[in-house]
């Protein structure tokens, strides 16, 4: 580099900046490449390039490359694609200027209410994305952690009070949901096969033509009334210890339509899974990994995040967005109980009764107080990480464990 | 021929209703003023005879209760959502019962998951009469006066005394009695012409009131080819105008997104960033692949609802009455969804090919209504290839440049919707 001109250095618009204290990180949103340093006075030169008037580009001086760090990060920003730095000459003497990445949500629920002619509750529907109805509670199984699970999960879980939704509660939720952009509808239970009115809810998923998928323990899976699900497809939890090897394994997975769910708690769980997932060829499957309250050991070693996971594979400029503004996991999501409460997020408080509000209310509800989709990486530890907002969303982990972070990152 | 393609469907305009964001009312078509350059006047060939007509109000009753029918089916997708009722002339003033009898019935409506706001556009030679009801209801007034005195000369009356001296009295007289809401509720139009200048309109309203005024230029459209002439001498661009101020930089700057600069910056920026979404689950989901119909035209209804002195029904306010996709007849509102559906998508394959080798078509403003021989062979005024998209594109980031302050401000404070 020659130190005698002077040079135009800047950061390309698909680059997210993060800085905290001494620490700053700038990642190439496009290759997932990252670039740390804790150099002050090159972070001084990335800070001036985010001031508002620079637009991501600096005049730099010649001179300035004289320090064998800058000229050092400055190479390492180039090879990375994370910024550019050429000389200015009479041809390019214009400062360039970036559309930088700064975050403009139209309906951004701060900018909606602050305008006296707009509501948050403008085209609501538009967000409810994942409805699941726990339509009973009553099941005869025993399963240790049954009240724990849907704090994790999607998962049956039964009461001994024994309620359940009518029809007509059902049907009224279906009327009101037919224009919401719905990618994923759960029904469960309890045990769906002890819901009384299964078969008319059978037709009335059919009536407003829904691709429900049923969500059902596999010691439930026994049933002469399994067969009623054929059109549909199947969520099968499986927990541990396995009963008899889940021998009605092999019927369920020959009727088709399956997803088997393993809730594993510790490496012999998944030992276990393994085993069967091999002995009886499942090929569509998901293993889920349970908090028991006793396993935080198998936890960090199997669950928590360190750097490189975080780091694994890109994160896009989007999703760094969505990281400030809402949370992954639970956006889009409403959870009806057998007494007709909804909640966000079943860690969360209830946001409301389908006997008493609309399902938009509810929605708005949602948007307003913020019980969980909302919920972003805002709270210490993680608003003092330079990974902030490239780590994914709090999940239901984080709600179980009571901690923020479940990382390696900030102990 | 080009291929017919179902950019809409009856549904999606059913939608549009039940989702409705403002009600438009040509009140009349009568007015205290005869503007040089009004849309209804000498220069235009494309609007309904002037009759010095009323809207029926049993009429507009009908449309209204025919809309809540919609904003109260399960196609309403908000839980709370405002819809501006305006009202529109002619001079809107010069019919009060029909204004307070339509304010009347949409405040006793049953319909829980709206609220309104009113808004009218206003000549202002009635203000001082009507300005304690407007007031009363909140409206936002949108007060049309182009400058001082000479800049306002094209503003006369029917025996073509200048109505200066009696709007500025009026509004006045508002901005006394009623100090908060002149400061929040009211906002002023100007036209540009030759007669004036955006830095002299800009001048006075800053000098006079402390506001920014929005300025339109005279409407292009629907010219009668024996005024072309005249109207070639009255008509003045924005942007000349603006560029011949001797401060035009402070003006532009002041002005913000008022002026016509910075507002094709925002559509720039809005477009061309990256950085911009609609709402929370555009951040969830990549929706680029979503389709875009041609043009910059708007799905109909999707921004307002335009009705006529005579009960036509438009999506828009300005574009030519021959385009009325509606009527409201005495015994019921007229909307045929499947000839809507079918319109709109022959318009819109006319197009199509154009639009496909298009490089603008992400920041695409261009109305279909606004092409000239649109039943037969529309050619596109918008249209840029690719050399004219780079110049288009390098002349907005060397704006950028300039006024490198903007980005964040548009980016930070600026709700297009």
């Amino acid at each position: 580099m020659d130190f005698s001109c002077d040079y135009w250095f800047g950061i390309f618009p698909y680059v997210f900046y993060s800085k905290k204290g001494n620490k700053a990180l700038l990642y190439n949103t496009r290759q997932g490449v990252v670039l740390k340093t804790e150099v002050a006075d090159f972070i001084a030169l990335i800070d001036e390039m985010h001031q508002h008037h620079n637009l991501g580009v600096i005049f730099l001086k010649g001179s300035t490359l004289k320090q064998e760090t800058i000229r050092q990060l400055i190479g390492e920003c180039v090879d990375k694609k994370i910024g550019f730095c050429f000389p200015i000459t009479e041809t390019n003497s214009v400062k360039p200027v970036q559309m930088m990445p700064v975050l403009n949500l139209q309906r951004d629920v701060d900018k909606l209410s602050a305008e006296n002619d707009r509501a948050i509750g403008e085209d609501i529907i538009h967000y409810l994305l994942n409805l699941t109805i726990h339509v009973n509670s009553s099941c005869q199984q025993n399963c240790t952690h049954c009240n724990d699970f849907n704090k994790q999960f999607v998962f049956c879980k039964c009461s001994s009070v024994g309620e359940q939704l009518s029809l007509t509660q059902i049907e009224h939720v279906f009327q009101q949901i037919e224009y919401a952009p719905l990618q994923k509808l759960t029904i469960t239970g309890g045990n769906i096969f002890q819901y009384p009115e299964l078969e008319g809810l059978l037709a009335v998923l059919k009536k407003y033509r829904y691709q429900a998928k049923f969500g059902i323990h596999y010691l439930n899976c026994s049933n002469d009334n399994y067969d009623l699900l054929d059109d549909f497809s199947k969520d099968i939890f499986i927990t541990f210890p396995v009963m008899d090897q889940a021998e009605n394994l092999p019927s369920i997975l020959k009727k088709g339509k399956v997803k088997i769910h393993f809730i594993i708690s510790s490496e012999s769980d998944y030992q276990q899974a393994e085993t069967i997932i091999q002995q009886y060829g499942i090929s569509d499957y998901q293993v889920l990994p349970f908090f028991d309250g006793n396993n935080r050991t198998f936890f960090e070693e199997n669950v928590f995040m360190s750097e490189d996971d975080i780091l694994a594979s890109p994160i896009k400029q989007r999703i760094v967005f969505a990281n400030q503004k809402l949370n992954t996991n639970f956006f889009g999501a409403l959870f009806i109980l057998p007494d007709g409460t909804v909640h966000a997020n079943l860690n969360a408080p209830a946001i409301g009764n389908i006997d008493q509000q609309s399902i938009l209310d509810l929605l708005n509800c949602e948007m307003i107080h913020n019980t969980a989709w909302r919920q972003i990486r805002n709270q210490h530890p993680c608003t003092e990480c330079i990974y902030q907002y490239l780590c994914p969303s709090p999940s239901n982990y984080e709600q179980v464990f009571g901690k923020m972070n479940l990382c390696s990152v900030m102990e | 021929m080009d291929k017919l393609v179902q950019y809409i469907t009856p549904d999606l305009i059913k939608y549009q209703l039940a989702n409705l964001s403002q009600l438009v009312f040509e009140v009349t078509d009568a007015c205290n003023l005869h503007c040089k350059y009004c849309g209804f006047g000498e220069f235009y060939g494309n609007y309904e005879v002037r009759e010095d007509k009323n809207l029926s109000i049993e009429k507009a009753l009908k449309l209204i209760d025919y809309l809540v029918e919609f904003w109260n089916t399960n196609q309403n997708a908000s839980a709370r959502r405002n819809v501006y009722i305006s009202f529109y002339g002619g001079e809107p003033l010069l019919n009060m019962p029909f204004i307070k009898a339509i304010v009347n019935h949409v405040e006793e409506l049953d319909c829980k998951q709206r609220f309104f706001t009113f808004s009218m556009t206003t000549n202002a030679l009635l203000l001082s009469k009507n300005m304690d009801y407007l007031v009363e209801k909140d409206f936002n007034l949108l007060i049309s006066l182009d400058g001082d005195a000479e800049n306002t000369a094209y503003r006369v009356d029917h025996n073509q005394q200048p109505a200066f001296d009696r709007i500025v009295k009026n509004v006045e007289a508002i901005r006394q009695a009623y100090p908060d809401y002149f400061e929040n509720k009211v906002r002023f139009n100007s036209v540009l012409h030759n007669k004036n200048s955006v830095e002299q309109i800009y001048r006075f309203f800053k000098a006079n009131y402390n506001k920014i005024p929005s300025i339109g230029e005279v409407n292009t459209m629907g010219i009668k080819p024996e005024m072309q002439e005249q109207f070639r001498n009255m008509y003045q661009n924005v942007n000349e105008s603006l560029s011949q101020s001797e401060h035009y930089r402070e003006i532009e700057r002041d002005m913000f997104i008022s002026s016509a600069s910075y507002q094709s910056l925002c559509t720039f920026i809005h477009q061309y960033s990256g950085f911009v979404y609609h709402d929370y689950t555009d951040l969830l989901f990549d929706k680029k692949a979503a389709q875009k119909i041609p043009s910059g035209t708007c799905i109909p209804f999707s921004k307002k609802m335009y009705v006529t002195v005579n009960g036509k029904i438009l999506p828009c306010e300005r574009i030519g009455h021959q385009f009325a996709l509606g009527d409201i007849t005495d015994q019921e509102v007229v909307l045929d969804f499947d000839a809507i559906f079918n319109r709109y998508n022959t318009y819109l394959s006319k197009i199509t090919n154009q639009c496909s080798k298009c490089s603008n078509t992400k920041a695409c403003t261009q109305c279909i209504f606004y092409l000239e021989d649109l039943e037969a062979k529309p050619v596109c005024e918008g249209f840029l290839n690719e050399e004219d998209f780079q110049t288009y594109y390098r002349s907005q980031m060397a704006f950028l440049a300039e006024n490198p302050d903007a980005y964040h401000r548009i980016m930070e404070e600026i709700v297009v919707e």
